[in-house]
């Protein structure tokens, strides 16, 4: 007893100690089936029982009570169905007998079970409420308990769950041992040498790489339901709707199919995704590696798992290391520019076409001209595109020029596989060989440039016949002999190579110009689209093969790279090089006309994000549809904002928003633009909230006036995903209209930049305008919609002039 | 390849307290399988629970294990999968208890 009052002692604890604060009362400790751990149900001095705060940050679900707690030891799930998710399960007493089960509460506990109704269903208790286990299930220790116990908080807990996952036998004691809260150091303007850039861009790197490790591999999804299938290759597939759209899933993604074993021995295989879910369908469709053994009888309780690779990562790694330690990565110039480093401005001896434009692609303008005429005579530099002024078309002219100097073959890299593929294509255009490198995971998907891939001109290379005779086995018989696979194996190698060597241009993504195929080549003169969205240890992979002149494309007033770590983000690993070298006072060479936007589209963005220097190529005739029957309240401006004061809401998921006001405004516009005889497929629906999305969707397949096939044809999505790309008409539901709150993510100007250039032909933007015009941004364009009396309420058959007073805007805080 | 990462980017400025984030994915954990609602297995789920013959008519009664902090409570029974039925204490003031007093005596007063 007495021992005991002078506090805790580690290894004097027995295992089921709760793994935070040491309590022991086996009444009180709940075991965490999936690590192993005890967890008791006090809260301490966190928001939820510390089981509770375990399961939740490390998403584990299964868990078993001690043999010697009042019920003894006992697995808790599902008498039904056997899940053994405890968020879901609840205990159900029978009608008049002092009987109860646990059940789960979907679909067990809301179906009927037993038909004799013995059961009282409308009592489902939770076994998790108020964030910890029934305390009449698992005890919670008494006051004194708690104080002698040790004290944690929610921030050591967070940390200790952190460590867990790189040290599953940390203890509390090593959050004190150093390097495990480092500081990151923030990115600079200038960098001494390659080894202080590797220095400080290397563990923002790891940052990013652990963040996406413990997001991909923390999300199992259970209760899975499969279709099987067999895919031409004879590979087998596996259909699931897949639940989560909180996730990034992307083609080529792995993911672990787990079956735990009720009428199949259990089972588990590797496959890549193929398909991810679209408008059609939420299907994801997974390729299994092994087609042996697998339970295609079972198509049930299935569970999927995030399999994470570091490929990416470590390619980045490389690249900055390799900028670092090889000299001949870049040249001289190069590598001080990239570096920051002041430099009398260089040109290259080149010998200038006589016609910029390229061959079979449309006309040059002055500014496109321009541009390739400057970019040929220097080392390196930058390219701004605004929305729709021909940087893919001025990108494929400039390729073409290098490619014509004869200093050996140029690599053209985008951070998308999608940027990749279009200018692939332009390049192709020209008449330069051109060859895409895929990823090996990306093979089995088609692409308008798939037979510019690599691996599909293998396939038709003659002068390979023994190639061929193996890779036709290989169809035929899904594998090979160990030495027929090992001889097929070296023939693909020397075949890709050969294929290499011969091309005038190699396209990848940024990251895939780390590919081991690519390894042994130089690359004189290297082209990045879209290298604003790209991190700087991106852009370096395809920049340290030998780079001696570099052209950035891009645009640093549209969205830039995606970082998903908060701390990394804010140390600076979501600022690209381009946006970089533009701040080090690098002038991009701005692309000026524009050719998407009907004149009056164009206006405010120019004048907001562009200077004003934005021409137009298009005039307003044509991009006037007079056929269409729609009400624009100033007829020959085919644009309006349209003001809708409906509440917006937390959506189901509990992490987003939706407006239902502004989500029935969509439909009615939309509605109205498909009678005028509009396709689906010429309207884009953007909207910054996922919930909104979702909403969307469903409310126009279950509330549209028209055929539903219509609506399913819809294409509804985020500005994001919109970046790069164009529509016919534009619908932007803004959803937030809170008076007390900020308006989100729609304050970052570049987005609301990306959001109104999207569209050829017209624009309406659904809001709160009284809540939008606090930010001083939508209050520029709230006054500009209003000056050109195309602020309107009220029914669309009869939209009048909005008279709401707009809202002081705040001091733009940057 | 789709991406819904604006809102994870969302920058509202103040870097909020751990426990908010906390909170936020217990809620999205309790939810998930909720809205999820996926089908049983035909082929595992039965549907059918019966409440066994030797527990058919079982009043509830007060807990009796000796420890005062038990003398609120009753002890019902909980079946598990595999037929185990083991002696489960719940208190007298929640709605599964109440409930099955409740139906006891209007049965036993008809
Ligand atoms: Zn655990
Ligand atoms: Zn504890
Ligand atoms: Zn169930």
């Amino acid at each position: 007893e007495e021992d005991e009052e002078e506090g805790f002692v580690d290894c004097d604890l027995p295992e089921h100690a709760c793994k935070y604060c040491g309590i022991h009362d086996p009444a009180s400790v709940v075991h965490c089936v999936s690590c192993n751990r005890w967890f008791c149900n006090s809260r301490g001095n966190t928001s939820g029982s510390h089981i509770i705060n375990h399961l939740v940050r490390a998403k584990h679900k299964e868990v078993t009570l001690h043999r010697d707690s009042p019920l003894g030891e006992t697995l808790l799930e599902c008498y039904n169905c056997g899940s053994r998710n405890s968020f879901v399960l609840g205990f159900i007493p029978a009608k008049a007998d002092s009987v109860v089960v646990l059940l789960c509460r979907q679909p067990c506990a809301t179906q009927a079970i037993g038909k004799d109704q013995e059961w009282d269903l409308s009592q489902w208790q939770p076994l998790i409420n108020d964030r910890c286990f029934l305390p009449w299930l698992v005890k919670i220790p008494s006051d004194k308990e708690q104080l002698r116990a040790r004290q944690i908080t929610a921030q050591q807990i967070n940390k200790l769950e952190e460590l867990w996952r790189a040290n599953p036998t940390a203890a509390l004691d090593d959050l004190d041992k150093p390097g495990v809260d480092e500081e990151v150091q923030e990115v600079l303007l200038r960098y001494e040498d390659a080894y202080q850039y590797q220095n400080i861009f290397g563990p923002l790197v790891k940052l990013e790489a652990d963040y996406d490790k413990r997001m991909k591999e923390a999300q199992t999804c259970d209760g899975i339901v499969v279709r099987w299938d067999v895919a031409l290759n004879q590979k087998r597939l596996a259909y699931f709707p897949f639940p989560r759209q909180d996730i990034r899933l992307m083609v080529g993604d792995e993911l672990k199919l787990r079956y735990a074993g009720e009428l199949h021995r259990a089972w588990e295989g590797i496959g890549h995704v193929t398909k991810i879910p679209n408008n059609v369908s939420d299907d994801v469709c997974l390729e299994l590696r092994q087609s042996t053994g697998v339970p295609t009888e079972c198509t049930h309780n299935f569970l999927i798992e995030f399999v994470w690779k570091a490929t990416t990562f470590d390619r980045m790694q490389n690249a900055m290391k390799t900028f670092a330690v090889d000299e001949t990565s870049v040249s001289g110039y190069v590598y001080h520019r990239l570096l920051g480093h002041e430099l009398e401005q260089q040109t290259i001896k080149c010998t200038l076409p006589k016609r910029f434009s390229a061959p079979n692609l449309p006309e040059l303008n002055h500014s496109q001209v321009y541009a390739v005429k400057t970019v040929l005579q220097r080392p390196l530099s930058l390219i701004q595109g605004p929305p729709g002024t021909g940087k893919t078309v001025t990108s494929a002219a400039i390729v073409y020029h290098l490619a014509k100097q004869n200093q050996g073959q140029v690599l053209v890299c985008a951070p998308s596989n999608i940027a990749v593929d279009q200018l692939t294509e332009k390049i192709h255009r020209t008449g330069l060989k051109v060859l895409r490198v895929a990823a090996k995971s990306r093979e089995a998907i088609d692409s308008s440039v798939s037979f510019l891939a690599l691996h599909n001109q293998v396939r038709n290379m003659d002068s390979f016949p023994e190639l061929q005779k193996l890779m036709q086995l290989k169809d035929e018989q899904g594998e090979l002999s160990a030495a027929d696979e090992k001889r097929f194996r070296t023939l693909r190698r020397a075949c890709e190579q050969e294929l290499l060597a011969n091309a005038d241009v190699i396209c990848c993504t940024c990251v895939g110009a780390g590919d081991p195929r690519l390894a042994k080549m130089r690359f004189r003169s290297v082209l990045i689209d879209e290298s604003t969205q790209a991190t700087e240890p991106e852009c370096m992979v395809p920049l340290v093969l030998g780079t001696k002149q570099a052209v950035l494309v891009g645009d640093h007033c549209q969205l830039g790279p995606v970082v998903m770590c908060k701390k990394a983000a804010q140390a600076g690993l979501s600022q690209s090089l381009f946006e970089r070298l533009v701040i080090l006072g690098l002038r991009p060479i701005r692309l000026q006309v524009q050719y998407r936007m009907h004149p009056c589209l164009s206006e405010f963005p120019s004048n907001t994000f562009y200077e004003g220097s934005l021409q137009n190529g298009v005039t307003a005739a044509e991009r006037l549809q007079p056929g269409v029957d729609f009400p624009w309240p100033v007829p020959e401006l085919p644009m309006f904002f349209y003001a809708t004061t409906g509440q917006e809401e937390i959506s189901a998921s509990g992490t987003s928003y939706l407006n239902r006001t502004e989500a029935a405004n969509v439909e009615k516009v939309v509605t109205r633009f498909l009678k005028a005889g509009i396709n689906p497929d010429q309207i884009g629906i953007i909207t910054p909230y996922e919930g909104q999305r979702a909403y969307l969707v469903q409310y126009m397949q279950y509330n549209g006036q028209l055929r539903n096939q219509l609506y399913e044809e819809l294409e509804v999505t985020s500005v994001d995903a919109f970046q790069g790309r164009e529509k016919d008409f534009i619908i932007l539901s803004c959803v937030r209209s809170n008076e007390h709150q900020g308006i989100g993510f729609l304050n970052d100007p570049r987005r609301l930049n990306v959001a109104l250039t999207r569209a050829k032909y017209g624009v309406i933007v659904i809001g709160n305008p009284r809540v939008l015009s606090k930010q001083p941004l939508w209050n520029n364009l709230l006054v500009h919609f209003k000056e050109k009396k195309c602020l309107v309420e009220g029914p669309l058959n009869n939209l009048k002039p909005c008279l709401i007073q707009f809202s002081k805007p705040r001091p733009l805080i940057n | 390849e789709l991406k819904f990462l604006g809102e994870m980017q969302e920058d509202d400025d103040d870097d909020e307290p751990e426990d908010d984030a906390f909170v936020d994915e217990y809620n999205r954990m309790m939810q998930e399988s909720a809205k999820r609602a996926p089908r049983p297995d035909p082929k595992i789920a039965q549907g059918e629970i019966a409440v066994p013959f030797n527990l058919r008519g079982s009043a509830p009664k007060t807990a009796a294990t000796g420890n005062n902090e038990d003398s609120d409570k009753v002890v019902f029974t909980l079946l598990g999968r595999k037929g185990k039925q083991q002696p489960l204490l719940v208190p007298k003031d929640t709605s599964l208890v109440t409930k099955v007093i409740q139906t006891r005596k209007r049965e036993d007063d008809e």
